[in-house]
């Protein structure tokens, strides 16, 4: 059975003396073994990872439990990232949710053309190193605080 | 066993503490190149991320900087190759390590041999006197 959910405290919070809570990520994304290179390598980076395979699993986890950012690459179903968007923002608990994403689509998708305060844009092509920095900065900024 | 031995202070702090942060540094390498290898399987060959995770979550404690071949792998299987044999020659320090620590515990004090470093107190020589005689482990840098 595929791991939805990484461990809440690793090694590496002991080792480096860190008993702090990490932030949770949900990471939504169509592919399982992509679904799976994310968990495993955000939960290296510290964070404490959440998955779902499409917008509607996405939605059923943010019922469930609150994270601090939500990643998502639907690839070309706009549809499926708008009703995720539209769901974090008309959730009181979740309306300063930022949401990363992974920009899959063709250049002229309307989704590379949104420019909405929250969302932010990891084009796939600027690479895992960029995915991690963006989550970084923004768990660390005040919309993202608990 | 000489129990006094292992209780000491000195052994428990000390020895116990960098087989502790060497088996953190192994396991961390595991799952790097478990991380790796699913990228790999999904077609993500760009290994640059490695560098900054380990920047950000192993290098403080781990007090270690990555190998020369590992922070300058231009692709990723070559960085997958280099992280392992990192990975293998820190297990075979400490499995040395283990060796030498069961030796003196058990023997007592060991005659010094040729291929370790500096001799501890009454001349004997304990793995980790080996381990910081390696170079290549524990700072790769000076090692490559």
């Amino acid at each position: 059975m595929q791991s939805t959910s990484s461990p809440r405290a690793s090694y590496l919070d002991f080792a480096a003396g860190e008993l702090r809570d990490r932030p949770i990520v949900l990471v939504v994304h169509v592919s399982p073994t992509m679904r799976r290179a994310l968990l495993v390598t955000l939960d290296l980076d510290g964070f404490d990872v959440r998955a779902a395979g499409d917008a509607g699993e996405a939605l059923f986890r943010l019922a469930e439990e609150q994270p601090q950012v939500v990643v998502a690459e639907l690839g070309v179903d706009c549809e499926g990232v708008a009703d995720l968007f539209s769901q974090l923002r008309s959730n009181p608990a979740t309306r300063s949710t930022p949401l990363v994403l992974i920009s899959t689509a063709p250049a002229a998708s309307p989704l590379r053309e949104w420019s909405i305060s929250g969302v932010h844009h990891v084009p796939v092509e600027d690479g895992l190193s960029r995915l991690l920095d963006v989550l970084h900065e923004t768990v660390d900024s005040p919309s993202a605080k608990r | 066993m000489n129990s006094e031995t292992v209780r000491a202070p000195a052994t428990r702090d000390v020895v116990l503490d960098d087989v502790t942060r060497l088996l953190a540094v192994v396991q961390f390498l595991d799952d790097i190149l478990d991380a790796l290898e699913l990228w790999q399987s999904a077609g993500v060959t760009d290994g640059r991320w490695v560098g900054e995770v380990w920047a950000r979550r192993a290098a403080p404690w781990a007090r270690m900087s990555l190998p020369f071949d590992v922070s300058h792998a231009t692709d990723g299987w070559s960085l997958h190759a280099a992280l392992l044999r990192w990975q293998r020659q820190i297990v075979e320090a400490l499995v040395g390590r283990t060796d030498e620590t069961i030796h003196a515990l058990q023997n007592g004090p060991k005659p010094p041999t040729a291929h370790l470093r500096t001799p501890g107190p009454n001349g004997t020589l304990y793995a980790h006197d080996r381990i910081r005689a390696s170079p290549s482990v524990l700072d790769p840098r000076q090692g490559r």
